[in-house]
C-alpha cells in the first residue's frame, strides 16, 4: 500500500502537539480524565461538558487537545472502578465488569487493570488510524452538500441517535424535537426576529454550553443525592504486583479477542450515536461466541474484559469520522465535543481539514499520543484510584453543582445561564426517568441553528417548489432513506421487546 | 389500559403531549410566520410524535422504561441550590457557593454528630472554593460577582 502526501499530513503538526504548553495540557488532560472515569457516577459526557468553560481562555488547539485527552481517558478510566469495586465508571464499561470484577475478586485485580489498559491503548491507537485516514476523503464527500443536504443530514444525526439510544423510538424523537425547538428561542438566523423570549433570561436564547452542562450534570447530581444517605461497605479488591511486560504479551497473544473488540468498537463508533456502551457489550458478546469455551465468560475470562475495553476505546477515533465530517456525532460524548468545536469557530466539513487544517491535525495527533499517555498513566495510577472510588456522593454532588454553577456563569458572565443550566437539567433528570434520553436533546440543541439556517436556504433556492428541493438528488434521497430505516428498526426492535415482555408476563 | 403503571405511563404520555401542544401554539399564532417557519415544522412534528407516543400507551404498545427516582431525598439539595444561586448577586459567588457545599455536605453526610459534620463540611468547602478561586479567578481570570460579601 502506497500512502499519499496528503494521508501522511498528520505527521506534520506532531511537532505543535509536542510544545510545551499543549503537552502539559495533554498529560493534565489524561491524569484528569483517568481519576475522572474511576470515579463511579461522573460519566465522560459530563466530564466533557463540565470541562468546556474551562478552555475558553485557550488556543482552539490546546482546548481541544484537553476534550480529546479528558474524552479518551474517561473512558478507559472507568474501567477501573469497574474491576475494583464493581460499579462501571461509565456505560461505556458495563461490559469490562463482567468479567473485570470476577478477575479481581480471584485476586488478580492488578492483572484485569493492565489487560484494560493495554487493550484500551491497542484499540485506541485503530480508532484514531481510522479517523485519520478515513476523516479528510469523507470531509472532501461533504463538499458536495448543499443546504438541502446538511438539512437532512442534521435530521438523520438526531433521529439515529434517538433511534438507538436505547428506549422508546418516539420518546427519542420527540426529545429531538423539543432540542431543534429550543435552539430556536432567541433570534431568527436570517430574518433576525426575537422569538419565544417569555422571560429576560431567555432573551438571546439557550447558550448551547449552559445546555450541555444542565442536560448532562445536574441529572447526574441529583441521582447521587438521591444515593447519598445510602450506606453500605464498599468491597475493595486487593491489588497484588504483577509484571506490566507479562501482561502486555499476554494481551498481545488474545488476537481474537482484541480483532474482534477492535473491529466492533470502529464499527460501533462510525455509526452515528452508538456510543460506548454499545461497543463494549457488542464485544463481548461477539468475543464470547467465538470463544472454544464460552461457559468462563463473566468468571474472570480475561478475554472479557480485553474485548470490551478494546472496542469502547477503539470507538472513540471513529466516533469522530461523521463528527468532524458531517456534524453528526458518534457518541453522546462526541456531541458535547461538536459545542466544544463549535464554540471555537470550527465548522465540521472540509475547512476543517484546509482552512483549520493546523489546528484540527494538531488535534487528531494529541489523540494519538493520548492514548499512549493513557496507557502509562493509567498502569501508573490504578494502584492509587481506591482514593476516588472512596469520595461520598454527597461531596461528589455538592462539588459537581458548584463546578456546574461556576462553568456555566464564565461562559458569558450572566446568572441566567445558570438559571436556564438549572432548570433545563432538573427538568432532564425527571424526563429521563420517565423514559426520556438526554442525547437526542442535546443534538437537537446543538444542531438546531445549522439545520434551521440550511432549511431557510434551501427554502429561498428553492421558491415554489420546496419539496421538490429538499427530495431531489441522490444524497437527499439516500439521507432520507437512512432517517426512515433507522426509524422503522427501532421500531421493529421495541415491538420484539414488547412481545418478549408479554411472553414472559404469559408464562409467569 | 387498566394497571396503575400503565395509568401513570398514560399520564405522563398526556402531559408531553400537551407540553408539545404548547410548543405548537406559540409558534403558530404568531404574527410574523416567516420568522416562525422552522419552529412551526419542528413543533408540529414533535406534537404529532407525542400523540403517537399517547395513542401507544393507551393501547400498551410500549416498553415500560421507568425508574423510580427518591424524590423526597432530593429537593433538601434542590432547595438548597435555588437558594444560593438567588443569592448569587447579592452576597456574591464564592459566599453563596459556600453556603450551598456546607449546607449539602452538611445535610447529606450520614457520619457523626451535626458539628462534627459542619466542621468537616466547612473545612471541605473552604478548600474547595479556594481551588475554583486559583482556577477561575487567578489561572483563567474570569470575573465572578462578587455582591456584599465575596
Amino acid at each position: 500500500m502506497c500512502l499519499s502526501g496528503e494521508d501522511v499530513e498528520f505527521i506534520q503538526f506532531f511537532g505543535e502537539v509536542l510544545t510545551p504548553i499543549n503537552l502539559l495540557i495533554l498529560i493534565a488532560g489524561t491524569i484528569g480524565g483517568l481519576i475522572l472515569g474511576a470515579t463511579p457516577g461522573l460519566s465522560p459526557t459530563m466530564a466533557v461538558a463540565l470541562l468546556i468553560p474551562f478552555t475558553f481562555q485557550m488556543e482552539p488547539a490546546s482546548s481541544l487537545i484537553l476534550l480529546g485527552a479528558v474524552y479518551t481517558s474517561t473512558v478507559a478510566g472507568g474501567a477501573v472502578s469497574g474491576i475494583l469495586v464493581n460499579i462501571p465508571g461509565a456505560p461505556a464499561n458495563i461490559a469490562t465488569v463482567m468479567d473485570g470484577h470476577p478477575l479481581a475478586q480471584q485476586g488478580r485485580a492488578t492483572e484485569a487493570l493492565h489487560y484494560s489498559f493495554i487493550s484500551s491503548l491497542l484499540g485506541g491507537l485503530v480508532g484514531v488510524f481510522l479517523l485519520i485516514f478515513f476523516t479528510p476523503a469523507l470531509a472532501q464527500l461533504a463538499l458536495k452538500f448543499g443546504p438541502a443536504e446538511l438539512f437532512w443530514i442534521s435530521i438523520f444525526g438526531i433521529t439515529i441517535i434517538a433511534s438507538l439510544g436505547g428506549g422508546s423510538v418516539v420518546k427519542g424523537l420527540i426529545a429531538g424535537g423539543v432540542g431543534l425547538w429550543l435552539s430556536t428561542i432567541g433570534y431568527n438566523p436570517v430574518l433576525g426576529e426575537e422569538r419565544f423570549a417569555f422571560s429576560e433570561h431567555l432573551a438571546g436564547g439557550i447558550h448551547v454550553i449552559a445546555a450541555l452542562i444542565g442536560l448532562f450534570a445536574i441529572p447526574q447530581v441529583l441521582t447521587l443525592l438521591g444515593e447519598a444517605k445510602k450506606t453500605g461497605e464498599i468491597t475493595f479488591a486487593e491489588l497484588r504486583n504483577h509484571s506490566v511486560v507479562k501482561s502486555f504479551l499476554f494481551t498481545l497473544s488474545r488476537v481474537k479477542a482484541v480483532t474482534i473488540g477492535t473491529v466492533v468498537g470502529c464499527i460501533v463508533g462510525v455509526i452515528p450515536g452508538a456510543g460506548g456502551q454499545i461497543a463494549g457489550l457488542v464485544a463481548y458478546d461477539q468475543t464470547k461466541k467465538f470463544s472454544k469455551d464460552p461457559s468462563k465468560f463473566g468468571k474472570g475470562e480475561p478475554d472479557g474484559v480485553i474485548a470490551a475495553e478494546s472496542a469502547n476505546n477503539a470507538m472513540v477515533g471513529p466516533s469522530l469520522v461523521p463528527l468532524l465530517t458531517l456534524g453528526i456525532p458518534g457518541s453522546p460524548t462526541a456531541a458535547v465535543l461538536l459545542g466544544g468545536l463549535l464554540i471555537n469557530g470550527l465548522f465540521p466539513g472540509p475547512d476543517l481539514f484546509t482552512v483549520h487544517g493546523k489546528v484540527t491535525w494538531t488535534f487528531i495527533d494529541s489523540l494519538l499520543l493520548g492514548q499512549v499517555f493513557m496507557m502509562i498513566f493509567g498502569l501508573a495510577i490504578a494502584r492509587y484510584s481506591r482514593f476516588v472510588t472512596k469520595i461520598p456522593n454527597h461531596i461528589m454532588a455538592a462539588s459537581v453543582v458548584i463546578l456546574a454553577i461556576f462553568g456555566t456563569y464564565s461562559v458569558q458572565n450572566n446568572i441566567s445561564d445558570v438559571i436556564v443550566m438549572l432548570v433545563l437539567g432538573t427538568l432532564m433528570y425527571y424526563a429521563s426517568r420517565l423514559g426520556f434520553s438526554a442525547a437526542p436533546l442535546v443534538l437537537g440543541l446543538i444542531l438546531g441553528q445549522l439545520t434551521e439556517t440550511n432549511f431557510l436556504q434551501g427554502q429561498m433556492i428553492a421558491g415554489e417548489d420546496m419539496i421538490g428541493y429538499f427530495t431531489s438528488g441522490t444524497i437527499n434521497q439516500v439521507v432520507i432513506g437512512l432517517c426512515v430505516l433507522s426509524i422503522v428498526y427501532s421500531i421493529y426492535n421495541e415491538r420484539r421487546q414488547i412481545s418478549k415482555r408479554r411472553a414472559t408476563a404469559s408464562e409467569a | 389500559m387498566g394497571s396503575i403503571v400503565n395509568d401513570r405511563r398514560f399520564l405522563v404520555a398526556l402531559l408531553v403531549t400537551a407540553v408539545c401542544g404548547l410548543m405548537f401554539k406559540v409558534s403558530y399564532f404568531q404574527q410574523n410566520q416567516a420568522a416562525y417557519l422552522f419552529p412551526i415544522i419542528i413543533s408540529s412534528l414533535t406534537l404529532a410524535f407525542s400523540i403517537t407516543s399517547l395513542i401507544r400507551e393507551y393501547f400498551d404498545l410500549c416498553v415500560d422504561d421507568f425508574k423510580a427516582f427518591p424524590f423526597f431525598e432530593q429537593v433538601p439539595g434542590i432547595v438548597i441550590t435555588i437558594v444560593g444561586v438567588s443569592l448569587i448577586e447579592l452576597i456574591g459567588m464564592y459566599s453563596s457557593s459556600f453556603l450551598v457545599l456546607v449546607a449539602i455536605t452538611t445535610f447529606y453526610s450520614t457520619k457523626g454528630s451535626l458539628v462534627n459534620r459542619f466542621i468537616k463540611s466547612a473545612v471541605f468547602s473552604f478548600l474547595f472554593l479556594l481551588v475554583m478561586y486559583l482556577i477561575f479567578n487567578v489561572l483563567l481570570n474570569v470575573q465572578l460577582p462578587r455582591g456584599l460579601m465575596f
